[in-house]
């Protein structure tokens, strides 16, 4: 009904329209309705009410609100500098000291909150400070914070995940788990990454951090038992099957609203600023995705996944080599689109043809957020990069890319392995159930 | 982002149904951590918590989408805009704010029409509560039209901005957010909960 080359056009006219500035969910909805009048017809262009409505009334999507605001109260709670020292007297004595801090401090924070801006925003404006002080190499701290700060969005909750779930009809609770190996992972990997760069090169690590007694350092374990209260409320609900993770959500809420409570810092004020930036957060996503998702219906009714598919094997790709050529496609659109957008407007496209040539839909979930978690710091647009080279103020941007380059090739070498080994990924949620 | 004047109405009521948006996630919050402790422990269930889940959601996005646009918070790329010059920018910036308005207008008067349909043959929700749901369409709808009001009056003013030559303006009100606008926000949304006590070096000293 529709060729390869037609669909090509239409993705060329939407990258077009981004590009020229126009808001990305009206790029994305106008292709799907430029789509329907071409091929389809009125009426159904007509029927955009009634997706309007099942996508705005349901309830797994209400989690994305749900994890935004809890984020946001943990955000105002007042727990991440105590955080950052608690895991820094931990993590100081190996070879590389604090830069396995920001590592932590990140990827944790990130979880929380799902936002890389706040992240980088509120442990760089604690870190920065410390590492000038202490002789560390400036490159690589920064590169630490804006690499740490990218493993958010695969740690879960995730609200890529909710999204790439919701869209695709796959078990957000599996993608969850899912995430979990392959996050623990890269952020071990990241580590191991500083300790042998601090032992190749000692210069780049500052002086060695003074020992902290271990009673010190067992009493700062009480700093990080809200984030771990919360997490395991979240996770363990999910994994347990006790709740949906929109119903995760809202004990998460809930237990981050106590947490506040306990700290003090649960005001009116505070309350309404997370309720506002929840709100801008929300609004700012859903939009997108109404348009994403009358362009997955419209795709559907197309058969483009079809057309595609059929396209991919004339040109004799093999699945491996179709993962290949998605790597690239999403490292050359990553340098110039904003990474949740690039996920919205290619999944309905992308992922039925995958599912077609044999690959499981949780895996390529977590293929497709870490390769998002890339395209956060490939120069010369990567979000993450701006917003470290913001907290810190000064010098040019240049340091900050170079400091990230390692992270970069490991997190490449890390797609590598997830492509030879899927079981990394899909271990946990087969043994979910 | 806007001169205050003509805007302060909307500006006011697109915050304050933004806070009743949070009120109500906050409200749906507490219902589901009940209805879970309820269903585990005392094998008991509200039932329909879902489906007021998913009116929360509608009505509440529908009333946020006005107030993400006066905080320009709607996705755009800026990458190559970033890189022409003003005169450039300014008419590309005026077209997005006209698309957005059609696109919103679009999306109002669809809304009505299945408002209208579900009005028309009295249809209730498929789930035990049984609601009819013109009511939380409604309220979907009025939302809807509240976003398509407000960008329908910046686009105008953007497109008065073009015509009248006010490059510089209309730029500095309907450009993309760069990471740096970004940053900014979440700084000044952020600082207190940061900068006060114990950095890592006051840690590090103090032991």
């Amino acid at each position: 009904m529709i060729g390869a080359f037609e669909v090509l056009i239409g993705f060329v006219i939407m990258l077009g329209m981004m590009a020229a500035g126009i808001h990305v969910a009206v790029a994305i909805f106008s292709v799907a309705a430029l789509g329907t009048l071409m091929y389809l017809g009125t009426p159904l262009l007509y029927s955009f009410g009634d997706t309007l409505w099942g996508t705005l009334n349901d309830f797994i999507l209400t989690a994305i609100p749900l994890f935004i605001l809890l984020g946001e109260l943990l955000l105002r709670s007042g727990i991440t500098e105590r955080m950052y020292s608690a895991l820094s007297v931990w993590l100081n004595r190996m070879p590389g000291g604090l830069l396995h801090t920001n590592i932590g401090a990140s990827s944790v924070f990130a979880a929380m909150s799902g936002s890389s801006v706040a992240t980088a925003a509120t442990i760089g404006t604690v870190a920065l400070p410390a590492f000038a002080e202490r002789g560390y190499s400036e490159r690589l701290a920064l590169g630490t914070l804006a690499a740490g700060a990218t493993l958010g969005i695969l740690i879960p909750p995730s609200i890529n995940m909710i999204i790439y779930g919701a869209i695709t009809n796959t078990s957000i609770g599996k993608l969850f788990i899912a995430g979990i190996l392959p996050g623990l992972a890269l952020a071990g990997a990241f580590m191991l990454a500083i300790i042998a760069f601090s032992l190749l090169r000692p210069e780049v690590a500052g002086e060695r951090e003074p020992r902290v007694p271990l009673r010190a350092r067992l009493a700062s374990l009480v700093d990080l038992l809200p984030p771990a209260f919360v997490f395991a409320i979240v996770i363990g609900s999910i994994y347990s099957g006790w709740a949906t993770p929109t119903e995760a959500a809202a004990l998460g809420v809930v237990a981050a609203l106590l947490l506040a409570a306990i700290n003090r810092k649960l005001t009116l004020t505070m309350l309404h600023e997370c309720f506002l930036s929840m709100a801008r957060t929300t609004a700012m996503i859903m939009l997108i995705i109404v348009a994403a998702f009358f362009l997955n219906y419209i795709v559907g009714i197309l058969g483009i996944p079809h057309t595609l598919t059929q396209w991919v094997a004339d040109l004799g790709l093999s699945p491996l080599g179709l993962i290949l050529a998605l790597v690239i496609f999403y490292l050359v659109l990553g340098c110039f689109l904003e990474t949740l957008s690039m996920m919205i407007a290619t999944v309905p496209i992308v992922v039925p043809m995958v599912v077609q040539f044999g690959f499981d839909p949780v895996w390529f979930g977590i293929f497709l957020v870490i390769m998002m978690e890339i395209s956060l710091i490939t120069p010369p647009i990567g979000m993450n990069l701006y917003v470290v080279q913001g907290v810190r103020g000064r010098g040019s941007i240049s340091d900050v890319m170079i400091g990230s380059l390692p992270f970069l090739a490991i997190m490449l070498a890390f797609v590598a392995l997830i492509i030879i080994w899927p079981g990394l990924v899909l271990w946990l949620p087969e043994a979910m159930g | 982002m806007l001169p205050r004047n003509p805007y302060w109405l909307a500006r006011s009521l697109a915050h304050g149904a933004a806070v009743a948006a949070g009120y109500a996630a906050l409200g749906l919050s507490l219902l589901i951590t009940f209805e879970v402790i309820a269903r585990k422990l005392f094998n008991f269930s509200l039932q329909g918590v879902d489906e007021i889940g998913g009116y929360v959601l509608a009505i509440g996005v529908s009333f946020s989408f006005a107030y993400a646009l006066l905080h320009r918070a709607h996705t755009r790329v800026d990458v190559l805009m970033a890189r022409l010059p003003a005169v450039l920018q300014a008419p590309l910036n005026a077209a997005a704010m006209l698309m957005l308005a059609a696109f919103s207008l679009f999306m109002l008067w669809r809304a009505i029409e299945t408002l209208h349909e579900t009005l028309e043959f009295g249809s209730l929700a498929s789930t035990p509560l049984q609601t009819p749901l013109w009511i939380p369409q409604s309220l979907w709808v009025i939302g809807l039209g509240v976003f398509a009001l407000l960008t329908s009056l910046l686009a105008l003013h953007a497109l008065a901005q073009l015509v009248t030559g006010r490059v510089r303006a209309l730029n500095r009100d309907y450009g993309p957010r760069s990471a740096q606008d970004e940053l900014d926000e979440a700084q000044q949304d952020y600082g207190d909960s940061v900068s006060t006590t114990a950095t890592p070096a006051t840690q590090g000293d103090a032991t």
